[in-house]
């Protein structure tokens, strides 16, 4: 019987690459849930901290400053409103880049979708919008959340659109753009922590936190798109 | 679907219509002048001062919310303790964690309606009222 050496080094090259490619798929896992993890914790943190708002009782830090405004009825209304939308978003799009749920219960991705793209259209963004206008800052603060409460409306109307088009990468784009978005609630508290904690006052600790979570989230989601669609623009250039 | 999309173009446009109004309204009438002031507040529980600058460390009867005229040496001395609660876009209420020290020959007694009410072993403070 012949024996042919040429088995043994292909059985070593497919041993090796099914190594790499597990020690790939580990650092893959490693990173998302690095990733996630502190996501999923603060996001879940906030509805915490959001809860106890719906007792309507005014003895919160963010009412007391804002008492006038809280005269108001209307301002009321939206703040109890964009609050509980803010909740709703915030829930609803934790699953929603989760994969296993895509491919294994697409009903739940489409129909948490639905609610995530009904809250933001007709609850959220509106309400935010109404509120900039008294929002606590200088006129590029109140521009600012001016800003994000129509490009959240705009990417959850654009994500809304392309699917309904079929049209998933354009989705999938614009709905990471309409995330990003609705993160710079939690990000902001985040800033807003560490800033604190290295004691620089309360004005500047807000506009700055504000500024870098709304510009941050931004950059962060255009390049995650971008790493995203690297190998699918890298066909162009074949 | 495209009932919502109309449906939300209608209260963006709404929204950004009454608040360009309000906006102006609550401009004219000097609303702002009052927003997010930097006051110092006293969140009284038991009593009511008018403007409490001091609070004493046994006392539970207010909580002292410090100003920015606080003095740099109670800042550097405090180390700020991070809680869950603070994970807010309000602003981060320091102060309930930094009670005031108020030195004897710097107590001055409260001015209360009602004498017999307060109680000596627990009286607070500086209320204001007394200058």
């Amino acid at each position: 019987m012949k024996f042919t050496p040429v088995c043994i080094p292909i059985k070593t090259s497919c041993m090796l690459n099914s190594r790499r490619l597990t020690l790939y798929q580990t650092i893959r896992y490693f990173f998302a849930i690095l990733f996630w993890l502190p996501i999923t914790f603060f996001s879940l943190l906030l509805i915490h901290n959001t809860i106890p708002y719906f007792t309507f009782n005014q003895d919160f830090s963010f009412i007391q400053e804002r008492i006038v405004l809280f005269a108001d009825s209307i301002y009321k209304g939206c703040f109890y409103t964009h609050i509980m939308a803010g909740m709703l978003c915030i829930s609803t799009a934790l699953i929603q880049f989760s994969s296993y749920i895509l491919r294994k219960r697409k009903a739940i991705h489409i129909w948490s979708g639905r609610i995530y793209v009904f809250v933001v259209l007709l609850l959220g963004a509106p309400t935010g919008l109404y509120m900039s206008f008294f929002a606590k800052g200088s006129f590029w603060e109140r521009a600012l959340f001016l800003f994000m409460a129509i490009y959240w409306f705009y990417t959850t109307f654009k994500g809304l659109q392309t699917i309904l088009k079929k049209n998933v990468l354009a989705h999938k784009i614009w709905m990471i753009r309409s995330y990003s978005m609705a993160m710079t609630a939690v990000t902001f508290r985040i800033y807003h922590i560490l800033f604190y904690y290295y004691g620089i006052d309360h004005m500047h600790n807000y506009e700055v936190s504000l500024w870098i979570s709304v510009l941050g989230n931004m950059l962060f989601a255009e390049y995650f798109i971008f790493r995203q669609s690297r190998s699918y623009l890298k066909t162009f250039l074949t | 679907m495209k009932a919502i999309i109309y449906a939300g173009v209608g209260l963006l446009t709404a929204a950004s219509v009454y608040g360009v109004v309000n906006y102006y309204h609550a401009k004219k009438e000097g609303t702002f002048n009052h927003l997010y002031k930097d006051e110092a507040v006293v969140k009284n529980t038991n009593t009511q001062f008018d403007s409490a600058k001091k609070v004493n460390v046994n006392s539970d009867s207010a909580e002292y919310i410090p100003t920015s005229a606080d003095n740099d040496s109670q800042k550097k001395k405090f180390r700020p303790r991070i809680q869950l609660e603070d994970f807010s876009r309000g602003r981060i209420d320091y102060v309930r964690r930094r009670p005031m020290i108020v030195k004897d020959s710097e107590y001055v007694k409260p001015v209360v309606e009602d004498e017999e009410k307060v109680d000596s072993s627990k009286a607070v403070a500086d209320t204001g009222r007394s200058n």
